[in-house]
Order: structure tokens, then C-alpha cells, then sequence
């Protein structure tokens, strides 16, 4: 979701419910501000649209389940949705019970892997939860948190708005042209913005993945970089890193940050000159690190 | 429309008897879950009950939790006869006016049906649990386009506060004049001890609060200290 300059505002899931009925998140600490954002343009520029919002933010509890075994745990806690890859597949969503629970199961995926969200009334969640980590033991089930989803996310280049975005980034920036829809018949919020000729010149600062060239170093997020180690200060700061993290499933660092035509110059050898008088050098690299055809989450 | 995305198998909604047809969402049944499932209020923790069951001398505020209540969001056009006659006949109640309340029943608290006014096109309907899905289906049935119905029942747990200590707690939590600006039957959302509730006068000696989830733990702990020195105590549902 972009606002009227085409930056990007915040981020979620959107699920078509029934032909008049749509289920949207956003991100923890944006809801409230989208929320009025919608609002907003529905009162004073849309009021004919007659769409209705209604926050279910406290209503609905999520529990994520995710990784190679997720399927099978939940196969053994409902038996009313046809779980298989080809009857359910990524990106859609059923009705159904989960441990004798009213539910709503989404396949979406912050972490790349298999993954189903369910979505259950609040007061049913602690009951699903018992239920999943009783029967979790024999699957490998694991509770983790947000530090664990944060590298997970990053492993797959997918990003969180307000540390890899600032108000300044528009989609295109961040690589995710693919979810503008250019085509559709309607404008939107953001399109004007994002063609103005500030956004569209050479030289914005763009997504790009990071590898330190000593794979144990673990760049600091904020860092910023430089092409030419050697200039004398003042320097010319092209860009800084947004997420850095020690990813076990890689063994080595990785990290996230907009470069200044970063996505063109894809494999450069960048600087980054640290506080304490060290520089550490990475190349840039694609976004996404970790099973980059996507095969894990629609499995 | 049966809840289902990409053509996949009609699931749980069928048995709903939601794909009844019609352009309309189908209600998603949201109650009742299978026998033994526990539906926690979201002060489940505190153990209410058991304090409930201490002596607390002649505390000057009672305090009663109405957990795991029917919680339906209407929305709509309140210039709309079809949309309030649709309210009317679905819910057995008329759509309160601008900063108002109406209530099922003369007692106006525990389990009855209630609508709060909560701004210019939007009202909030309390109902025992298990009717909460007749009701939204009924509301759908009825609503045209333009209005809605949003099942939110695990969103909130409703407080009431009882006794002739309670303007004080009200006086000391927020800015809101509960005393003077607050007779039986209004309903204002404001701001509450830094959280928002909904505040309803439901007779002169009983208050009720609406709290979302997420809060309920903090107004809990506020109320406590803000009963004193008078005193808590705390009543079974």
C-alpha cells in the first residue's frame, strides 16, 4: 500500500472473502494508521464506493505454523479441508475447523517455508495452541520468535516496511514492480506519485542483497556505503544497509540495503566504513538467498 | 458464496448453510467450537472467580466481568429506513441515536441485547454468544449493498463497575466528565487511563466497559489501583 507520492506505507495480506467481502492485514503497527488512511479517502473522495471497514484486529488470533512438516501437523488437527498442494495452494485460503475450532487457514508464508496461518476468535487461540504443540512433539514443532522470522524473512529478501522501506522507497525500489498493477482499469493511490520524474530517475537508491566478503562478518544495519574506499572524507555515500543478520541456514552473513542503482550493478564490490575506523567490503548480490524459485512455500 | 478461494472443495461453509446463494458474503459459523474447547476471556489469567470469592469488607466498587460476550460491528447508513428496519427486525432493537444506547431489556446490563451508537454510520451490538451468528446471518439477509455486519466477538471483553464508588474511578481515569456529561443510556468512546473504551451509563449506580483484548489486562490492573482507597471487589458473571 503506497500513499499519494508513491512511497510504500505498509504492507499485508489482502484475501478475497466473497465477491463483496475482503480480509486485509497490515503490519503490527500500521493497522491503525491504514485503517484511517482507508477511511480517510472513503469519507471524503470514494463515499459513492459504499465500502465498510471494520478493524478485526483483536478478534482474529494467528497462529503460524511453518516449515516442511507443517502440513502433516495440521492434517492431524483438521480433517475437514483437503490440505493437499493441489486441492489448497499457495496463496489461498479455506474455511474449516482446526482442533475442533471454527478457523480460516491461509497458505501465505513470511519465512519461506511451507506455512499455514490460522486464523481463529481470539478466545479459541490458547485451546488451538495447546492442541498444535500436543501433537507437535513427533514433527519437530518449535515456537519461534520475532528474531527468528526476521532472518527467515530476509534468507528470502522479503521485506519489512519501516526497516527496509523509510517513507522514501516506492515499490519499484524495493524490486516489487511485479505487485503494481499497471493494467487494471482504475488508478490508485500512489500511481501518479510513482511516475514522477523523481521516482523514476537513474541514481535512487534501490533493493539489493549484500554479501560481506568474510562471511562471519556481520555488517551493522545502518552502515553506510561507499563505492571508492580510498576517497578522502567527505565521501560519497551511495546507499546503507537495512537488515543484516548471521543466517545458520547459509552459514554466513547476510544483509539487505538500497544502493544507488543497486539492482543494475548486481555483483560490484561495495565499502563500508565503520565508526571504530574499519571498512568491511561485501558484493551485492540478488535479494533473495534462499530457495529462490519459491519451491518450500508452495510445496 | 461459499468460503472458498480458487475452486477448491466447498468446505465448512457448506454445512453452514451459508451457500444459501446471493451475491452477499457468506458468514463465516464462528461458534460454537467442538465440546471441551475452553473460550477464554482475555482476563482468563487473573482467576476472577476466585477473588470473587473473598471477603472484601464494604468495598465502595463491584467489579464484573461479562466474558466471552456476542460482539457484532454493524455498518450502515443510519438515514437508511430499510437499513434500521433491517436492525429492527433482526436484533428485536431499534438503532440508538447519536451518543446513545438501547437495550433489550429493562435491567440494560448483563447478557441482554444492546446496541452502542460509536460514530455517524457505525454501531456496536452486544448478545449472548451463542446468538451472534443467527443475528449476523440475519443482518446479512437483510442488509442491502451498502451496510455490513463484522463478527468481533474475541475482540473485547466487556467490564461493569458497580457501587457508589464509581464516579471517582471514572473522575480519576479520564478526561471525560462520567459524572456530569454521562447519564444512564449514553455511550461515548474516549479515552480511558491511555487505552480506548467504549463507556456506557447503564443505570445511576452501574457502568459498563467496553475493552479491547489486548487491553484488557491493562485496565484490569488500572482499575485496581484506581478503586482505592475504597476498595475493589470483585462479583461473579
Amino acid at each position: 500500500m503506497c500513499g499519494e507520492d508513491g512511497m510504500l506505507m505498509d504492507d499485508g495480506v489482502t484475501a478475497c472473502l466473497a465477491e463483496d467481502r475482503f480480509h486485509m492485514t497490515t503490519t503490527t503497527g500500521g493497522a491503525a494508521s491504514v485503517l484511517s488512511h482507508l477511511e480517510l479517502w472513503l469519507q471524503t473522495e470514494w463515499p459513492e464506493l459504499d465500502v465498510r471497514l471494520t478493524s478485526t484486529t483483536d478478534h482474529w488470533a494467528t497462529l503460524s505454523i511453518a516449515g516442511p512438516n507443517s502440513r502433516a501437523l495440521l492434517a492431524e488437527l483438521c480433517d475437514d479441508i483437503d490440505l493437499s498442494p493441489e486441492a489448497f495452494g499457495f496463496m489461498q485460503h479455506r474455511a474449516g475447523t482446526v482442533a475442533g475450532v471454527p478457523a480460516r487457514v491461509f497458505r501465505i508464508s513470511f519465512t519461506g517455508e511451507l506455512s499455514f496461518e490460522i486464523n481463529v476468535p481470539a478466545h479459541f487461540a490458547v485451546h488451538v495452541w495447546d492442541a498444535l504443540f500436543e501433537r507437535g512433539g513427533r514433527h519437530g514443532l518449535t515456537p519461534y520468535g520475532t528474531e527468528t522470522m526476521h532472518v527467515l524473512r530476509a534468507e528470502k529478501g522479503f521485506v519489512i516496511v519501516g526497516q527496509d522501506s523509510d517513507g522514501s522507497v516506492t515499490p519499484v525500489d524495493l524490486g516489487m514492480e511485479w505487485a503494481v498493477g499497471w493494467k487494471k482499469p482504475y488508478s490508485f493511490i500512489g500511481r501518479r506519485g510513482m511516475r514522477r520524474a523523481d521516482a523514476v530517475r537513474t541514481g535512487r537508491k534501490r533493493l539489493v542483497g549484500l554479501l560481506t566478503e568474510d562471511p562471519g562478518t556481520v555488517l551493522p544495519e545502518g552502515a553506510q556505503a561507499v563505492r571508492d574506499p580510498d576517497q578522502p572524507i567527505p565521501m560519497t555515500m551511495v546507499g546503507h544497509v537495512t537488515s543484516s543478520y548471521r543466517s545458520e541456514a547459509l552459514g554466513r552473513s547476510i544483509a539487505l540495503a538500497v544502493i544507488a542503482d543497486g539492482p543494475e550493478r548486481i555483483g560490484e564490490r561495495l565499502f563500508f566504513p565503520l565508526a571504530d575506523g574499519t571498512t568491511v567490503a561485501a558484493r551485492s548480490a540478488g535479494t533473495v538467498f534462499l530457495d529462490p524459485d519459491g519451491e518450500r512455500q508452495r510445496s | 458464496m461459499a468460503e472458498t478461494n480458487g475452486g477448491g472443495s466447498a468446505s465448512r461453509d457448506a454445512a453452514n448453510g451459508a451457500g444459501a446463494g446471493g451475491a452477499r458474503a457468506a458468514p463465516l459459523r464462528q461458534w460454537p467450537a467442538a465440546e471441551g474447547v475452553a473460550a477464554l476471556s482475555p482476563l482468563a489469567h487473573v482467576g476472577l472467580e476466585a477473588l470473587a470469592a473473598r471477603e472484601t469488607g464494604d468495598a465502595t466498587v463491584r467489579f464484573t466481568e461479562r466474558p466471552v460476550t456476542g460482539l457484532l460491528v454493524l455498518r450502515g447508513d443510519a438515514g437508511s429506513d430499510g437499513f434500521v428496519r433491517a436492525v429492527r427486525e433482526a436484533t428485536g432493537l431499534e438503532l440508538p441515536a447519536r451518543l446513545r444506547s438501547t437495550s433489550g431489556d429493562a435491567d440494560g446490563g448483563g447478557a441482554a441485547r444492546v446496541i452502542r451508537w460509536r460514530s455517524p454510520d457505525e454501531w456496536l451490538l452486544s448478545c449472548p454468544i451463542e446468538e451472534a451468528h443467527e443475528i449476523t446471518v440475519a443482518l446479512e439477509r437483510a442488509f442491502d449493498a451498502s451496510a455490513c455486519v463484522v463478527d468481533v466477538s474475541g475482540g473485547y471483553t466487556l467490564i461493569e463497575l458497580a457501587g457508589k464508588g464509581v464516579d471517582a474511578v471514572l473522575a480519576r481515569s479520564t478526561a471525560y466528565d462520567a459524572t456530569g456529561e454521562l447519564p444512564p443510556g449514553k455511550v461515548v468512546s474516549t479515552a480511558f487511563a491511555k487505552s480506548a473504551v467504549m463507556l456506557r451509563r447503564i443505570d445511576a449506580g452501574r457502568v459498563e466497559l467496553v475493552v479491547r483484548r489486548s487491553f484488557a489486562d491493562y485496565v484490569w490492573t488500572w482499575l485496581q489501583r484506581a478503586a482505592r482507597p475504597g476498595g475493589l471487589a470483585i462479583e461473579s458473571p
